[in-house]
């Protein structure tokens, strides 16, 4: 009797270990990137609220976001290649193979960027940093301006280009 | 008998060397997210203006001839491979990767900065290289 109780212990053990397990990797597949945080609205309310179309002139545009990744147009249309980064430091090779591999991750880092992040414009100019700053990316984005004679915001567009 | 087989079956894997190759339907972006046809329902020859492509595709990933003519680039992933090698005299190695597919959208504008033409090209699986030259080569 004591044998066979302990064997259907051991059973009930294995099935619960089986469980455990099935739920852990279950949870893991489950999980999904958390796209809250990389949304065109949600950049652009956080960090793009100063663009008002017939009111935001060109100087105040350089001013926020610094030199723009090309003029277009002899200059009447500006646009910027952006990326989200960290505020106050780099990121290390190592967190972004780590950013790669996990979804959880991505979301931890995508919402620390939400809070302490800021948009980086890259140019055509830095070409080994520009390489760089793309694979630590976060999310890249597109902001295209058009000004009228007078230098002043006729109308934009904000895009998420990738990933 | 019992351990003939579990040793056969040993040697076989390990003098196995391998490589799968899994295809797959076009599917995840990289880099720029797909332009497909419905992105690109606005694009009319001899119609559609710069300033309109501009504003619904962003900046283009390269510029040519003083912005006559730009290029949009995407790269989809078409499959999966696989190999591995058994070690020998040498350690064993093993590796995955996929097959990307390039895509390029060219558009040339006339003097007035409307759509003269267009073109849609999907390039082969090992042409990610030489994209730049396709593009001159428009």
């Amino acid at each position: 009797m004591d044998a066979a109780r302990i064997r259907g212990t051991m059973c009930s053990h294995r099935q619960a270990i089986g469980t455990v397990v099935f739920l852990v990797v279950a949870a893991g597949c489950a999980l999904t990137l958390d796209d809250r945080y990389v949304r065109e609205s949600f950049v652009r309310g956080r960090w793009l609220q100063f663009l008002q179309d017939g009111r935001t002139s060109q100087q105040e545009v350089t001013a926020s976001l610094g030199e723009p990744s090309a003029y277009l147009q002899d200059g009447k249309i500006l646009a910027y290649r952006l990326i989200l980064v960290e505020e106050d430091r780099e990121v290390t090779e190592e967190e972004y193979q780590q950013d790669k591999g996990s979804k959880s991750a991505v979301n931890k880092r995508r919402q620390a960027l939400s809070e302490n992040g800021r948009l980086l414009v890259v140019r055509g100019t830095m070409e080994d940093e520009r390489f760089w700053l793309l694979r630590s990316r976060a999310a890249e984005y597109s902001l295209v301006l058009m000004f009228d004679e007078s230098h002043i915001l006729r109308t934009h567009s904000f895009l998420r280009v990738a990933p | 008998m019992k351990t003939v087989l579990p040793v056969t079956t040993l040697i076989v894997a390990f003098l196995w060397v391998g490589c799968v190759i899994i295809p797959t339907a076009e599917h995840a972006p990289r880099g720029r997210g797909s332009l497909d046809q419905e992105r690109l329902g606005f694009i009319r020859t001899g119609a559609t203006p710069k300033e309109e492509v501009l504003l619904s595709l962003g900046e283009p990933d390269m510029v040519r001839q003083r912005e006559k003519i730009f290029a949009y680039v995407w790269v989809m992933v078409s499959g999966y491979w696989f190999y591995f090698i058994p070690g020998g005299y040498a350690p064993p190695a093993a590796g995955a990767g996929t097959f990307s597919n390039p895509h390029i959208l060219l558009i040339e504008f006339d003097d007035a900065h409307v759509i003269k033409r267009f073109e849609l090209k999907q390039l082969g699986v090992f042409s990610l290289r030489n994209l730049t030259d396709e593009i001159m080569r428009w």
